[in-house]
C-alpha cells in the first residue's frame, strides 16, 4: 500500500523551489547575496527551466535599465520637460528676491 | 558627476542664472520620480531656496550643477518617504500582474508557470534598448503606473539609489518586506513592458483604471 518512493519524492519536491519562489530569489539576488543553498537551488532550477531563465535575464536587464534611466536623467544636457512659463517667472522672482535678502 | 569642471566654473555662484540653467533639468528629474506636476514644481522651488541658504557652504568640490542635483535628490527622498508613510498600508494594492495569476495556484504544479503565461521572448538586444528613446518612454509610463506606496519604495531604491538598510530604517520596514516589495514592482514593470513595449498593446486602456 505504501509507496516507498513517496517520502523521498515529497522531500525532493519540498527542496525544489517553484518558479514563483525562484522568481523571488532571482529578484533578491539583485538586492543581497543569496545563501549557498539558495544559490544552488536557483542554479539548478534555471538549468532546467527556460521560462525562469528568461524571467531572470529580463529582471537583470530591467535593474540595469533603471539605473541607467536615473543617471541619464541627472546628466542630460537637454531635459525632457520644460517648466511652464508662469512657474519659471515665479521661481525667477523668488530667487531674485531671496538672494537680495 | 560626468559634467566637466571647466564648463561650470567651480566655486563661482550666480543665483540669478539658476532658473535658466537648472530649472528644466531639476523639474524633469523631479517629475520622473514623483510623477506629479505640483510636487515636482515644489521640489524645484525648495531646491533653489535650500541652495540659496547653503551657498556659503558650496566650496566647489563638485560642479554647481552636481551640487544642485544633489540638493534636489535630498528633497525627493524626503517627499517619497513622507508619501510612503502617509499612504495607508492597509490599502493593499493588488497589481495587474498579480491578478493575471501567471503561476499555477493549486495542485502538484503549484507555483509553476501556467501554460502560455510565462515570460515571452523579447527578441531585442537589451543593451541596444538602453539607448532607445522608445524604450525609455515605455519604462517611464510603466513606472508611473505603479501604485503610490510601492512606487515610493521602488523609486527610493532603484532611481534615487538609496541604501537598502537606510530605506528599511527610514520607512520602518523589514529587509524581507523590502525585498518582497521590490520584486512585486519588478514583476509588474516587466509585465508592463512586455505588454506595451514588446506586444504593442495600447497604453491608454490601463491608464484609465
Ligand atoms: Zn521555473
Amino acid at each position: 500500500m505504501v509507496n516507498p518512493l513517496k517520502a523521498p519524492m515529497m522531500l525532493m519536491a519540498r527542496m525544489l523551489p517553484s518558479c514563483e519562489e525562484v522568481g523571488q530569489m532571482v529578484s533578491e539576488s539583485l538586492d543581497r547575496r543569496l545563501s549557498l543553498p539558495e544559490r544552488i537551488q536557483v542554479k539548478l532550477h534555471l538549468a532546467m527551466c527556460a521560462l525562469c531563465r528568461r524571467y531572470a535575464s529580463q529582471l537583470v536587464f530591467l535593474h540595469k535599465a533603471l539605473h541607467r534611466h536615473a543617471e541619464d536623467a541627472e546628466a542630460r544636457k537637454e531635459p525632457d520637460r520644460e517648466l511652464p512659463d508662469s512657474v519659471r517667472q515665479h521661481l525667477q522672482d523668488l530667487v531674485n528676491r531671496e538672494s537680495q535678502a | 558627476m560626468s559634467d566637466s569642471l571647466t564648463e561650470d566654473n567651480q566655486g563661482k555662484i550666480d543665483p540669478s542664472r539658476w532658473v535658466q540653467d537648472y530649472g528644466d533639468l531639476l523639474y524633469s528629474i523631479a517629475y520622473s520620480r514623483l510623477n506629479d506636476d505640483s510636487a515636482a514644481q515644489d521640489a524645484v522651488q525648495e531646491t533653489f531656496l535650500a541652495a540659496l541658504k547653503a551657498k556659503e557652504s558650496f566650496v566647489g568640490k563638485s560642479t554647481e550643477r552636481t551640487w544642485m542635483v544633489g540638493i534636489l535628490k535630498h528633497k525627493i527622498t524626503d517627499l517619497l518617504r513622507k508619501r510612503f508613510r502617509e499612504t495607508p498600508s492597509d490599502k493593499v494594492d493588488i497589481l495587474p500582474v498579480e491578478q493575471e495569476h501567471p503561476y499555477e495556484q493549486v495542485g502538484s504544479s503549484k507555483g509553476m508557470w501556467r501554460p502560455n503565461r510565462g515570460p515571452s521572448e523579447w527578441g531585442k538586444d537589451p543593451h541596444k534598448s538602453l539607448e532607445d528613446s522608445e524604450f525609455r518612454r515605455f519604462l517611464q509610463i510603466c513606472l508611473d503606473q505603479l501604485p503610490e506606496r510601492l512606487a515610493a519604495v521602488f523609486t527610493l531604491y532603484e532611481l534615487q539609489q538609496e541604501d537598502a538598510k537606510k530605506i528599511c530604517k527610514d520607512l520602518a520596514v523589514s529587509a524581507t518586506n523590502l525585498w518582497v516589495m521590490l520584486h512585486r514592482c519588478r514583476r509588474q514593470l516587466r509585465r508592463c513592458l512586455e505588454l506595451h513595449w514588446i506586444e504593442g498593446e495600447p497604453v491608454s486602456r490601463r491608464n484609465s483604471e
